[in-house]
């Protein structure tokens, strides 16, 4: 039998977890350095379900430092959004 | 040995730190590597992030989280910290400490880091668009969810999971 792999959607999270994931991505995204371990206890038998989501979330904001490193003049989000540049704005 | 049995075997002094440094070497390098995109220069983080851990193992706790995960937030903190400098210091490079300083990358590693740049901005460029203005509005214009789930005429909740979505589906593509 062909497996099929399902497509997660957002009834497939608890508020907790959305929580969890959302607070982790802030202190990530402000340079805090959180430790995902620590986020993880907060919602107990969720670990293996949010760490791959959050270890995307640490390299995609060391990829925005390293964007804004190397482009320190330019506007990342219309460098990255194709709608904002054809919006002109 | 495990993983667990070879930490304990080197808090308790009974196994060299050297072969503890064997076993998760690779694995170190490689996620540096993947963030600096610079062999020469994940080669010396690697080397002080097992200096750190070796300073450090009295800290370290394996009820609070495994060995690898601990090695993975060293390698982390030091790679953030790295970027930090790159972004606020850009003309003091010479002042950083001799150990600190990156080398220069060859041409090949420059031209893998922009392909890699590359790929990100294709696949953010390809999510749809809901998840797109989550992740960007939230991780590089550093809007609050509340504001972001106003724009996008939504719960936070949904916010949230939109920007979870799209980091996953980066994941999957990268």
């Amino acid at each position: 039998m062909k497996n099929v792999r399902r497509v997660a959607s957002e009834q497939d999270y608890t508020d907790e977890e959305l929580d969890v994931f959302g607070d982790f991505f802030e202190a990530a995204r402000d340079g805090k350095d959180p430790n995902m371990e620590e986020y993880l206890k907060r919602v107990p038998g969720s670990a293996d379900k949010l760490r791959p989501a959050m270890e995307s979330v640490v390299r995609l904001c060391a990829e925005v430092e390293q964007l804004r490193a190397e482009y320190p003049n330019v506007d990342l989000a219309r460098l990255l959004d194709p709608e904002t540049r054809s919006r002109g704005g | 040995m495990s993983d667990s049995e070879l930490v304990g075997g080197v808090m308790e002094g009974k196994v060299d730190f050297a072969v503890l440094m064997q076993r998760f070497e690779r694995r170190v390098h490689r996620w540096l590597y993947d963030l600096v995109r610079n062999a020469a220069l994940a080669d010396e983080m690697t080397e002080c992030v097992f200096i750190r851990a070796n300073d450090r193992l009295d800290r370290f706790d394996p009820a609070k989280s495994s060995f690898c995960t601990w090695l993975h937030t060293i390698a982390h903190n030091l790679a953030m910290s790295y970027f930090r400098q790159l972004k606020h210091e850009p003309e003091s490079l010479d002042a950083m400490d001799e150990d600190d300083a990156p080398t220069v990358a060859g041409p090949a590693e420059l031209y893998e880091a922009k392909q890699q740049r590359t790929r990100l901005r294709r696949a953010v460029r390809k999510l749809d668009s809901m998840k797109r203005r989550a992740l960007l509005g939230f991780a590089v214009k550093g809007k609050p969810w509340r504001v972001i789930a106003a724009e996008l005429r939504c719960t936070e909740r949904k916010a949230r999971y939109l920007a979870m979505a799209a980091v996953t589906e980066l994941r999957e593509k990268l």
